[in-house]
């Protein structure tokens, strides 16, 4: 049985780097716009707003929720139409994504906890789909490349 | 078997939703070991009122979990656990989406590490899957 189904995502990965190299990657808004290959603007504080510009998928706004630093950051991020910014956030369909550090023999280990998907709305889910055409091939074909790079 | 009529209106979220809360989890897993039930029969298991067992049964119906059917006077109820496995393929997609994103951040690094430091990085030992 499934009784313990959450509704969170949890994914890790050991990325051969400093721990404070694996932190910039996730907290500098520059480094993080590169590699999740889409734009994000925040200053780096609990509570500051966060622009993501998702390109065809639109504006969406966020919020910094904890830094804890070297530690642990997470981040939450509207779905859906926001459009209207004279909604506040709170009352707009989000989740939240954790990033979370720890060593790892030379590495260091990056854990990504994605949560609240219960919270949004039917028709959101479907959406947050779209963008998933790509399988597990090519996932494993980018790790792949990875550790023969590194 | 009973006929099910597809809720063509459901998604994986409502599943999300039913099995948040402890009680519903309980229930079905009671319904999966028991098979059909009546109502009545669920009331016994759980220590809560008829009323609340019907509401938590409302919400596992919402989300395709349960089928009831009326036969006599009472309502008997059966476990469909098709909208787990729909619960689960969308979270695999999820999860899917986030290993690309955190494939690329171990290329952005890796990258990034070629160009500033070519050959003098310490080789990568002690990296376990």
């Amino acid at each position: 049985m499934t009784a313990t189904m959450q509704d969170t995502i949890e994914r890790t990965i050991v990325l051969p780097v400093s721990r404070d190299r694996a932190w910039a990657a996730v907290t500098t808004p520059q480094q993080i716009s590169q590699w999740f290959q889409h734009r994000w603007e925040f200053d780096l504080a609990p509570g500051a707003p966060i622009h993501f510009d998702f390109g065809e998928w639109g504006i969406h706004r966020g919020r910094v929720e904890t830094v804890e630093p070297m530690d642990r950051v997470v981040y939450r991020w509207t779905h859906g139409d926001d459009a209207d910014r004279s909604i506040p956030i709170d009352q707009v369909p989000s989740t939240l994504m954790e990033f979370r550090l720890e060593n790892e023999g030379d590495g260091t280990r990056l854990t990504v906890v994605e949560s609240g998907f219960a919270n949004l709305p039917a028709e959101l889910r479907d959406d947050s789909l779209r963008n998933n055409t790509q399988g597990w091939d090519e996932q494993m074909g980018n790790i792949q490349k990875f550790f023969e790079t590194a | 078997m009973i006929a099910s009529v597809a809720a063509t209106s459901r998604d994986a979220g409502d599943v999300f939703v039913a099995l948040a809360d402890p009680t519903r989890r309980k229930m079905i897993e009671q319904l999966s070991v028991l098979g059909p039930v009546t109502i009545t029969q669920l009331t016994e298991v759980f220590p809560i009122s008829r009323q609340a067992v019907t509401k938590h049964l409302d919400t596992l119906s919402d989300a395709g979990l349960v089928d009831t059917e009326r036969r006599g006077r009472e309502r008997i109820v059966t476990f469909r656990p098709e909208p787990l496995h729909e619960a689960i393929d969308w979270v695999a997609a999820i999860e899917a989406r986030w290993d690309r994103r955190l494939a690329a951040l171990a290329q952005f690094l890796a990258a990034e590490a070629n160009d500033r430091q070519p050959s003098t990085e310490p080789t990568q030992e002690g990296i376990s899957s």
